[in-house]
């Protein structure tokens, strides 16, 4: 019964965030629990800045949340704009990717896709370019992204023009057992600091559970909405590990294929 | 009287008693009052009629008497030899009583009118499963609408009544201990009750206690995986105040552990029945004829399937289920001079289902489903019924029952499952389950009776067909979803019934037609995808158009002499789907003759059973044919009888010739037990 419970509870609150979402084509989840994934000051010690988050950074797609705080009073201040570009950092050389602004004003989101876990000599962070008071300052934000099993990440080269797309679920962790509203973010690399959103694919997938051998009914399509993402259903019937099988399609020819598992409790 | 109701009544008191209905004066009265205490106060009140006509024909109450043979046999046992009924088997433990070809999804079964769910989405237990025929008292069978006690359905109604402490003047203490062993399946029973009473009080324990291994079907074919363990017992106490005043509180527990299932896929660890109820009886009026009663009652079943204990499972699940029911019947029985009749009845019920499924691949996270999502039943019902003689030959009985129900998921995990079809939760929704019926009887000269019967009956989708979520069925090896928007099934029928009866001979022949409209059935849908693995497709539980049955059954009894008696039943029945095809699970043709012998020094009771072959099978639930089978069973008792106690033996012998055979009904095409060698003791103090 306890069981029953916490899982009724967790449906309520997954209910509760998709009730939350506002009119937008991205749902930027509202930031119930936010975990600080990095915090820095500016070099004249004016201003504290924040990247929150309600899950920590993971492989694939992540919403994330900025917020600025006047040291010298405590209170949070908005900037008068800001941009982010998220950056890996190797031995030698380094390489940009995803990135996308949500909301700006009094709530700063925006969102980025990892593509590659860190590791030794390699890491992550996100470089925020914020003009506070009339002032510009560009802050270095380490984020911790570390290696999965099941990352919510796919890739595959166009048999078209040898380009690699990259694909991941933006709202990933508003997935419960049932029927889900689908977000796929597609993106390219046109070189190493240039990772433009993908509009102009025709998307198809099929949900199945590999240890199982089925399917589910009833999913549909995703369909681009703007700036690389793509809104669908999808239909989960049980939890456990499902797999998403997506096949993509450029001007009615097939381009690649790729899939994302995950683990939907 | 019992031939004009149509409802069939078995004794099951060990002891006999005698009843009476025309009292010259309240001394008799008493004394017939005490008769009836003396083994279901309750029972023998409201079925009277029946009770008194069964006990002054004495012929078919022999016949129950030597069916019954010996409260040791099981439930199923019985059950099974009843006209119409058949079992349907998936193992050797919780058969699935079977009423001319429909199954419990359209036969409601009720212990004491109470409602119990089952708790298994995979129907192994039917409530029949939680019953000892040690505590029971009298089995009522409703042939289709008729009849009021059970809850409303398009197909029949079976109702058990327990058995009550006893109120006996002469006799403070009595009981009774008794032993069976069968060599089939290594099966040992233990059974004993005990009845105490003094000054208005009384209190009955029973209990019973089986275990058997895995049995062997014919030709020494080993069933894996059939074995199983069960304790039955009850506690009833029984208060009189006044002399028109009784209550009663009875509690009954059935718990079963490491029982096999070899025609499904999976076990079951552990099935737990506990029922508790409270009932306030009076008796008014002139005589006393007329009674009322007042029940409250709760019953819960928990219920453990799992595959633990399978060898080759490709992936282990469990699949455990639970229900409970609480409710209230007030009914009372009003009975004039002549015999004439009104009963009405009023129930209250409100029960939840539960059933998961948690499937465990290895080195993965577990997957969890609900099979059946937190299913709230409740429902209110009125019914009112009655019989009167319109003249010296012609009687009419006739009733209307309307139940208000109310049928919906409360776990939200469920309700999102049904999103993925795009259906909605159904918590507004009142349905109205009308019930009507109709007999008159009439007699043709001195010996023979001609009755006909009509009903109309509605009945609400069970758990499965409205919120069942990819429950696999072994029998046809597909999943079956459930369908929030399924409407009720509706049924009209027609019975034509003939009796003859002189001295010696007995006939009895029964023409039943059911026309079902929004039948349910489990229709192929080819967009989805089979959930267990090795099903073989999805069906959905739709409304189909319609269906029907039709069939005769045929029970003749001769008195050959004082002492030795024929008896002889043959059942058929023919079904037909929408498209007219062969509705699944239809017995064959099918008879039934046994002889009675009171020799010098025992009672032999040979018997012969016959099935014919079942070629129309339905192809949409891959039903195979089934060959047609012979039965030879010999049973030889003695009683011994000394200072009001008695020793009886019995020792018989079943499937004589060791045949191997499965009948029709039962699932998985697994045998049934081949010879069995039975010895049981029972001693009555």
């Amino acid at each position: 019964m306890q069981k029953h419970i916490s899982l009724g509870l967790i449906m309520a609150l997954t209910i509760q965030f998709l009730g939350c979402t506002e009119d937008q084509k991205v749902e930027p989840a509202p930031f119930q629990n936010p975990n600080l994934v990095s915090k820095a000051n500016t070099t004249d010690g004016k201003y504290q800045i924040s990247i929150l988050s309600n899950h920590s950074f993971q492989l694939g797609y992540n919403l994330w949340n900025m917020e600025v705080e006047v040291l010298s009073s405590g209170e949070s201040t908005e900037p008068d704009e800001w941009n982010a570009s998220p950056i890996m950092e190797m031995h030698s050389s380094a390489h940009g990717s995803f990135s996308e602004i949500i909301s700006t004003g009094v709530e700063n989101q925006g969102a980025a896709v990892f593509q590659m876990p860190e590791g030794s000599g390699m890491s992550w962070k996100i470089i925020l370019d914020l003009k506070l008071d009339g002032v510009d300052y560009s802050m270095d934000m380490p984020v911790e992204v570390p290696s999965s099993d099941m990352p919510n990440l796919a890739s595959f080269v166009s048999s078209k023009d040898s380009q690699s797309y990259f694909l991941s679920i933006a709202n990933i962790n508003s997935f419960s057992v049932g029927s889900n509203e689908l977000d796929i973010l597609v993106f390219k690399k046109e070189s190493m600091m240039d990772w433009p959103a993908a509009e102009d694919l025709v998307v198809s997938f099929e949900p199945s559970m590999p240890s199982m051998g089925h399917g589910s009914p009833n999913n549909l399509d995703p369909v681009h909405s703007g700036k690389g993402h793509y809104l669908g259903k999808v239909n989960f019937t049980m939890t456990g590990v499902w797999r998403l099988d997506f096949t993509i399609y450029q001007e009615s020819k097939k381009i690649g294929e790729c899939f994302i598992d995950l683990d939907l409790q | 009287m019992i031939k004009s109701t149509s409802i069939i009544i078995i004794l099951l008191v060990l002891f006999g008693f005698e009843a009476h209905s025309q009292f010259a004066n309240q001394e008799e009265y008493q004394a017939w009052l005490d008769s009836l205490a003396k083994e279901n106060y309750i029972a023998n009140t409201i079925l009277l009629e029946e009770v008194n006509v069964l006990s002054r024909s004495g012929k078919e109450k022999d016949f129950y008497e030597y069916l019954r043979g010996n409260p040791m046999n099981s439930v199923d046992d019985f059950v099974h030899h009843l006209p119409g009924m058949n079992m349907s088997r998936k193992g050797n433990y919780a058969s699935e009583p079977m009423m001319r070809g429909m199954d419990i999804n359209r036969l409601e079964v009720n212990i004491d009118g109470m409602r119990i769910k089952p708790a298994c989405t995979d129907r192994m237990d039917p409530v029949t499963s939680y019953m000892e025929p040690n505590n029971m008292a009298t089995l009522e069978l409703e042939k289709g609408s008729e009849g009021f006690k059970s809850a409303s359905s398009t197909g029949h109604g079976l109702n058990f009544t327990t058995k009550s402490p006893v109120f006996d003047r002469s006799r403070q203490v009595k009981g009774m201990v008794g032993l069976k062993y069968g060599t089939v399946a290594n099966e040992f029973s233990q059974m004993g009750d005990v009845n105490w009473n003094s000054k208005g009080s009384a209190v009955r324990f029973n209990f019973v206690n089986r275990w058997a291994g895995n049995y062997y079907g014919g030709e020494k074919t080993l069933v894996e995986n059939s074995g199983f363990n069960k304790l039955n017992f009850s506690l009833g106490y029984s208060q009189q105040i006044g002399e028109s005043d009784l209550i009663k509180i009875h509690y009954i527990q059935d718990e079963a552990w490491d029982i096999g299932y070899p025609a499904l896929p999976m076990d079951v660890s552990r099935a737990s029945a506990k029922m508790l109820s409270g009932t306030y009886l009076r008796s008014f009026g002139a005589e006393k004829r007329n009674s009322m009663d007042v029940k409250f009652y709760y019953n819960t079943i928990v219920h453990i399937m799992d595959d633990s204990k399978r060898e080759d499972v490709v992936m282990h699940m469990d699949m455990p289920g639970e229900t409970q029911t609480i409710g209230t019947i007030f009914s009372t029985r009003l009975v004039n001079q002549k015999g004439n009749s009104i009963n009405t009845k009023v129930e209250l019920y409100n029960s939840y289902s539960f059933a998961e499924m948690t499937m465990y691949p290895e080195g993965q996270s577990s997957m969890y489903m609900q099979t059946w999502p937190g299913i709230r039943q409740y429902g209110f019902s009125v019914g009112v019924d009655g019989k009167a003689a319109l003249s010296s030959k012609t009687r009419v009985s006739a009733g209307l029952r309307l139940e208000v129900a109310k049928m919906y998921m409360e776990e939200d995990f469920g309700i999102s499952q049904f999103d993925v079809f795009g259906k909605e939760n159904t918590e507004e929704e009142f349905t109205p389950l009308p019930t009507v019926f109709l007999g008159l009887d009439r007699k043709l000269g001195s010996k023979s009776n001609l009755g006909i019967r009509g009903s109309y009956g509605v009945r609400m989708p069970n758990n499965s067909e409205k919120f069942g979520f990819y429950i696999f069925n072994s029998t046809d090896r597909f999943d079956y979803v459930g369908d929030p928007e399924i409407q009720p099934e509706n049924s009209f029928k027609l019975d034509l019934e003939y009796t003859y009866q002189s001295s010696r001979f007995t006939f009895k022949v029964t023409q039943f037609n059911y026309y079902f409209t929004n039948y349910i059935l489990g229709v192929s849908d080819t967009i989805l995808q089979a959930m267990t693995p090795g099903a073989q497709g999805v069906k959905t539980y739709s409304n189909t158009s319609n269906a029907s049955l039709n069939g005769i059954e045929l029970f003749s009894q001769f008195e050959l002499s004082p002492k030795t008696g024929l008896i002889a039943t043959i059942n058929y029945s023919h079904g037909n789907d929408y498209e007219g095809e062969p509705l699944p699970f239809i017995p064959p043709f099918k008879m039934m003759a046994s002889t009675y012998s009171r020799l010098k020094l025992f009672t032999i009771q040979p018997e012969v059973v016959y099935a014919a072959a079942q070629n129309r099978v339905s192809e949409k639930n891959i039903e195979s044919s089934t060959p047609s089978f012979w039965l030879f069973n010999f049973k030889i008792s003695k009683d011994y009888q000394f200072n009001n106690k008695r020793l009886r033996g019995v020792v018989g012998i079943e499937n004589i010739f060791d045949n191997l055979y499965r009948e029709h009904i039962d699932w998985g095409g697994i045998p049934r037990p081949g010879r069995n060698i039975f010895v049981d003791l029972s001693f009555s103090f």
